[in-house]
């Protein structure tokens, strides 16, 4: 089995049983947040959309003792970012595939984007997304991760070289490279350093 | 020639972005260098410049001020179009085409301005410099360039990475050289005694072969690098460097370098020697909205490879700790405690599987907090969570 596929499958294994999900739910929400996440979760369903981020979500909510209001409302987002995901990515879009492209969403990719790498993409974005979402979260730019995301998908490149292109920007980074000149110039192959000026 | 090095210190201010594709350097040092042709002295030089790269283009306008035993002010200016070929492994190669000018009046009383429009894989481009010595004499050169033509390589092998460049120039220059010579026979008045004009033709090429080995750990990066002049003797050199960068933080490094140039043919500047120490501080590194966490208080974050490399652990090192907790989606965000494993590290009792998470952690039953070394991202709930991607 192709290890990056691993990766695909990875929200399916932490993805409980839907009794589950409502049992956790009903054991720490507040029983009118509860029901309001509930709602949500059904539309999710109805739509044929994941639910366990959902229901994540909610719990992370509820552990940082947020008020309800804003549970409700960040589980409300996160359900329109996986509807986006769904338009953008096309009806076939596998779960893990959905889940990657509305953290990418939330992360700052447009819309446009998803859609552009369905088109150039046949097989699963999982991976691309994730690495895009992952370099933002370290700081690059989320247009210039995007229109990194989309070269290289258009370019054929394989999820081995965006892992690739992830560790070596992570590894720049810690030298002191600002993030989006690191990803810049990992993309074009230059070294990432600024050489120090000489006296 | 001399060998006189002398230790420099210096301060680098450097790397503030300013766009996701553009920063500007604001470089500050001081110190000491030996030139081939001129006496060893203490500098200092301020060098503010601008980069913009992008995939397939380059920018590169910068401004260097220099002062010490001589003074010199450097303006250069760039276009460099490329053309990336990603390869398998990491390997790329770039073909270029660029256009260059730069000018840089030396020392005390005495100017040099060199145009060098230059285009690499091109057919003819021009040298055109202007010398004025001490006032006392001028020289025009002019010229024509035929290829520049230039390859790099990177390979990345774990911490570990290798470069291989190779670049090849030749060109012909037609110089020519007038020069006069004036003579003072009074306070204040001079008087020529002379001028001559003399054309040179000649045919000029060599290559330069460069090979650097970086190795990356953790917060230090050492590299070490030799450069090969061959071609016709007066231009046979050999260059080395090496240098030392440790992060201090998440907008500064100290680093450290020293090594030998080669002269810069095209320039006109002379091959050099140096050694440096500096600072490099990078203001705003990261963008607003996301930002990495640096490592503090010898806290830091690993990743180890369980059930033969499918799946992975999360190691934290909070030394003088009694008690560390991590809660994230792979806990349904309940609180789950790690298990001190000595030496200030605690681990993750559960193994996670290849995939995108989002956790936090609190020590001794503190606040819940990014952890250490990971990027975060906003949460939704007025603070911030840290993203592990875990890679098969």
């Amino acid at each position: 089995m192709n290890p990056a596929r691993l990766l695909l499958l990875a929200p399916i294994l932490f993805a409980g049983p839907l009794a589950a999900q409502d049992a956790r739910l009903e054991a720490r929400l507040a029983p009118e947040t509860a029901r309001e996440v509930r709602l949500l979760l059904d539309s999710a369903r109805h739509a044929a959309l994941p639910t366990e981020p959902l229901v994540q979500k909610a719990l992370e909510g509820q552990s940082k003792n947020a008020p309800p209001p804003r549970i409700v409302g960040a589980v409300r987002l996160l359900l329109g970012a996986l509807r986006d995901a769904r338009l953008a990515l096309g009806d076939d879009s596998p779960e893990p595939e959905l889940i990657a492209g509305a953290n990418a969403l939330r992360a700052g990719a447009p819309p446009a984007t998803l859609s552009a790498l369905r088109r150039q993409r046949g097989r699963e974005l999982t991976v691309p997304l994730s690495v895009l979402t992952d370099l933002v979260a370290r700081g690059v730019g989320a247009a210039a991760a995007s229109r990194a995301v989309s070269t290289m998908v258009g370019d054929g490149l394989a999820d081995r070289d965006f892992l690739l292109l992830r560790t070596q920007v992570e590894q720049d980074i810690r030298t002191g490279v600002a993030p989006g000149s690191a990803l810049d110039h990992r993309l074009s192959g230059l070294p990432a350093a600024a050489p120090p000026r000489q006296p | 020639m001399r060998r006189a090095f002398r230790l420099a210190l210096g301060a680098l201010l450097a790397a503030a972005p300013v766009t996701a594709q553009g920063r500007f350097l604001l470089d500050l040092s001081g110190g000491s260098t030996q030139h081939q042709f001129a006496e060893p002295g203490t500098t200092f030089s301020l060098a503010p410049r601008f980069l913009w790269r992008s995939s397939a283009a380059r920018l590169d306008v910068g401004l260097t001020y220099t002062r010490g035993a001589s003074y010199r002010w450097n303006a250069e200016g760039g276009l460099d179009g490329a053309v990336a070929q990603k390869l398998g492994g990491g390997f790329s190669a770039e073909v270029a085409a660029s256009g260059w000018w730069t000018a840089h009046p030396v020392g005390q009383g005495t100017g040099q301005v060199t145009l060098m429009p230059a285009l690499r894989m091109s057919r003819r481009s021009v040298d055109l410099a202007v010398e004025a010595g001490q006032g006392y004499a001028s020289t025009v050169t002019a010229g024509r360039w035929f290829g520049l033509l230039g390859a790099r390589g990177r390979w990345f092998l774990g911490p570990v990475d290798v470069e291989g460049q190779v670049q090849r120039t030749q060109f012909t220059q037609r110089t020519l050289r007038w020069s006069s010579v004036w003579v003072p026979v009074a306070p204040g008045i001079d008087t020529l005694i002379g001028s001559t004009a003399d054309t040179l033709d000649a045919l000029r090429e060599y290559s330069d072969l460069g090979l650097t080995v970086g190795w990356t750990v953790a917060r230090t990066r050492i590299s070490l690098g030799v450069q090969q002049r061959v071609g016709l003797r007066e231009f046979r050199a050999t260059a080395w460097h090496v240098e030392a960068t440790r992060v201090l933080g998440s907008e500064t490094a100290l680093f450290a370098s020293a090594g030998r140039t080669l002269s810069a043919l095209t320039a006109g500047l002379p091959a050099r020697r140096y050694m440096a120490m500096g600072l490099r501080w990078a203001p705003g590194g990261h963008h607003a909205g996301a930002r990495a966490e640096p490592e503090a208080d010898g806290r830091s974050l690993r990743i180890l490879r369980d059930g033969g490399g499918q799946t992975a652990r999360i190691l934290l090192k909070v030394p003088r700790a009694a008690s560390v907790e991590v809660m994230g989606d792979f806990s349904n965000w309940e609180p789950l405690a790690l298990s001190e494993s000595g030496a200030g590290w605690w681990l993750l009792p559960m193994p996670l599987a290849p995939g995108l998470y989002r956790f936090n952690v609190r020590y001794d039953g503190g606040r819940w907090d990014t952890p250490p070394g990971l990027p975060s991202e906003d949460d939704e709930f007025n603070g911030r969570v840290g993203v592990l991607l875990i890679v098969p």
